[in-house]
């Protein structure tokens, strides 16, 4: 019992580590059976008259139809395809065969037809990285469609994707994250309270409007699922996930501060607006340690089961869609109310009863102690 | 020993929704998982143009399984 009371955190990191490390074992040995045979089933529901040239390309006997399967890599892993080209390589139809993504936000893509303004473009147009006029303002849902198409079809002709140098794009989002940061360590440094409060002020309109409502790139439960599943994005296109990831990280671990939460996330910045206008407190009541634990409980069941399933969607519960893009499901905009509501009285309601991220960074925290702890000894 | 009298109706309203927002979460991870166990055709929005769907000679199925490929 002595033992175990000395080195409590260091037990409780060991047994979370290797539920996470397991779960992450049996979803990807999962993957590699239940992608083919998902494919499959799906596929099978079609009885067609056609013949395979390659694993990716099959042409219909009837009218030399030619089907490409294309993957592009999206939020929260693959999005496969079948593109439908007539026989002067003209894009028939579109149909996605498979996806990861969330659901509501790939319902809404389809309700927006955006497989439909691929048809009647040339199918050539995609060998190149140039970027094809499909989509205003793309998500990375909407990019890993287009790279999809792209993938089929390179992949199907054996082709080459004519590529650029690949440059790390560095625009105004990582801009935006670096100042965050920048803005936290100050907050963390700076003592003059009147100074303090100027910082805080600029950086939750900037979270609020930037990293909120126009880019809406916070850290997401499902994103942190699909790296551990190794869906990792593409560096060179989205630096902006790898700069919040070990920001992040580094800050927890070198000055304990969970500064994510705290100074960049956008939707508990949109929660300290709220609070201002109601004149919100700080919510202590003596069950405050098992809604924590409540919390921290889901967050762990979710990604256990979300890693062990393959599934990244299923950890997908936060609701910062649903604020920043008004896209959930009724669940969700139900909790968000409830959540607008409270934090008009309590601090931070999502962020201390709710929010799977908070809890992430308890886990690093966890591992600060653990190990930082064990080294002093 | 008097204890310090605080707004409790309050903080009971506090925590009721808290605990409503709670199980609210609950019931979308339960759908979610479910949702997941569910086949997928749903995903498919639209189908294929009759003219190909109603030739059926030889199906995909069975093509998959087909490891003849032609190089290009």
């Amino acid at each position: 019992m002595r033992f175990f009371n000395r080195f409590k955190n260091q037990l409780t990191w060991v047994v979370i580590t290797s539920l996470i490390v397991l779960a992450v074992f049996i979803g990807n040995n999962r993957s590699e059976q239940s992608k083919i045979q998902l494919l499959q089933s799906n596929l099978s529901e079609y009885d067609l008259a056609i013949r395979p040239v390659n694993e990716n390309k099959w042409i219909a006997k009837e009218n030399s139809s030619i089907f490409y399967l294309g993957n592009g890599l999206g939020y929260n892993g693959e999005v496969k395809l079948i593109i439908q080209i007539d026989s002067d390589s003209i894009i028939k139809k579109i149909i996605p065969v498979y996806h990861q993504e969330t659901p509501s936000y790939f319902n809404k893509i389809i309700k927006k037809h955006l497989f439909d303004r691929f048809t009647g473009k040339n199918i050539s147009a995609f060998q190149t990285n140039q970027p094809v006029d499909i989509i205003s303002g793309a998500t990375i849902t909407s990019k890993a469609i287009i790279n999809a198409v792209k993938d089929g079809y390179v992949k199907g002709e054996n082709l080459r994707i004519l590529e650029k140098e690949k440059i790390p794009i560095f625009g105004l989002l990582e801009v935006i994250i670096l100042f965050l940061f920048m803005a936290s360590w100050l907050l963390i440094k700076v003592k003059k309270i009147k100074v303090k409060k100027i910082i805080r002020s600029i950086s939750i309109f900037i979270s609020v409007v930037f990293l909120g409502f126009i880019y809406n790139q916070p850290l997401t439960y499902s994103r942190l699922t699909a790296f551990l599943l190794g869906n990792r994005p593409d560096f060179y296109k989205e630096i902006f996930f790898y700069i919040l990831l070990t920001g992040s990280i580094l800050f927890v671990l070198f000055t304990r501060k969970n500064v994510y939460c705290h100074s960049v996330c956008p939707f508990g910045a949109a929660q300290e607006i709220l609070a201002k206008t109601g004149k919100a407190k700080v919510f202590r009541p003596a069950y405050y340690k098992k809604l924590k634990f409540v919390q921290r409980f889901i967050a762990l069941v979710v990604i256990l089961a979300a890693l062990a399933l393959n599934n990244p969607v299923i950890a997908n519960y936060e609701i910062f869609s649903a604020f920043f893009q008004l896209t959930a499901n009724f669940i969700l905009f139900g909790i968000l109310f409830i959540v607008i509501i409270l934090s008009l009285f309590i601090k931070r309601p999502w962020c201390h009863f709710m929010c799977p991220i908070d809890s992430v960074f308890d886990y690093v925290k966890l591992t600060r102690k653990s190990f930082f702890g064990l080294w002093k000894k | 020993m008097e204890k310090v009298k605080t707004n409790t109706s309050g903080n009971k309203f506090k925590f009721v929704l808290i605990i409503l927002a709670l199980l609210m979460l609950v019931s979308h991870l339960v759908k979610q998982l479910i949702d997941s166990n569910k086949p997928k055709k749903e995903m498919i929005p639209n189908e294929l143009p009759d003219n190909e769907s109603s030739a059926k000679q030889q199906s995909v199925d069975s093509i998959w399984h087909n490891t003849e490929f032609v190089q290009d």
